[in-house]
């Protein structure tokens, strides 16, 4: 079951008191949970809460993502895709898909960032017709200037 | 590695211009980035992001929250081909 992933060491707070450097030294390698009264607290490592943060978030964004693609409905996770043509939203979430298997694997989202970041400027780009028009001229080579 | 030459056609120049007598600091550091290093994301601080899909070949330096420098990259010849320059598409 996944919910035995979650698997924490679990200390009361007179105990916790005791021995803190021991209990602490362990929390920033797995959960320990403290009881108080009723109330369970579990201090976490903060960078692997940091990243299960940010694996949420983009876990979420993803499945809304693909249940937009299989109701075909408009894009509310990624807007901006509108802008770009059948085969370039078909490149998007294939390239999507990959990065976020890696990230899962590797914990680092920077290349997902990166990714979204890049296909945000494209689809930007692509929609504004007078950058459109400047980056497919071809300025012929005796008419550039350098700029110092 | 040498420097890359920044190139563009007059008119792309002139707003090159007006923007470095605007933003001189980030226009200067602009300009570094594309004659130094304009194809390594690493060391644009978060700024360049490499176009995509049709575009791939194209990329854009953001200047600041506004303005914007899109470019292409000849490695051969080491030129950095200004192609637009100024606000962000809305």
């Amino acid at each position: 079951m996944v919910t035995t992933i979650f698997s924490d060491e679990i200390v009361n707070a007179t105990e916790l008191r005791a021995k803190q450097s021991q209990w602490l030294t362990m929390a920033s390698e797995r959960p320990v949970t403290v009881t108080y009264g009723n109330r369970k607290l579990t201090i976490l490592n903060r960078e692997k809460v940091r990243n299960l943060f940010v694996h949420s978030h983009y876990l979420a964004l993803f499945a809304k993502h693909c249940n937009e693609l299989i109701k075909g409905t408009k894009s509310d996770a990624f807007p901006w895709t509108e802008h770009l043509d059948d085969k370039e939203k078909r490149q998007f979430h294939e390239e999507l898909v990959s990065s976020i298997m890696t990230a899962v694997i590797t914990e680092n989202w920077d290349e997902v960032e990166t990714l979204l970041d890049d296909w945000k400027a494209t689809a930007e780009t692509e929609n504004n017709p007078d950058l459109m028009r400047a980056l497919k001229t071809k300025v012929p080579k005796g008419e550039y200037v350098t700029i110092k | 590695m040498g420097m890359y030459e920044i190139k563009s056609s007059r008119s792309i120049a002139k707003d090159w211009r007006k923007l470095e007598e605007n933003f001189p600091d980030v226009m200067e550091k602009c300009k570094k980035f594309l004659q130094e290093s304009p194809l390594v994301r690493a060391k644009s601080g978060g700024k360049l992001k490499k176009l995509r899909g049709k575009q791939q070949g194209f990329l854009q330096y953001d200047i600041d929250d506004s303005n914007r420098v899109w470019y292409e990259v000849d490695n051969k010849e080491h030129i950095v081909e200004v192609k637009y320059i100024g606000s962000h598409p809305k």
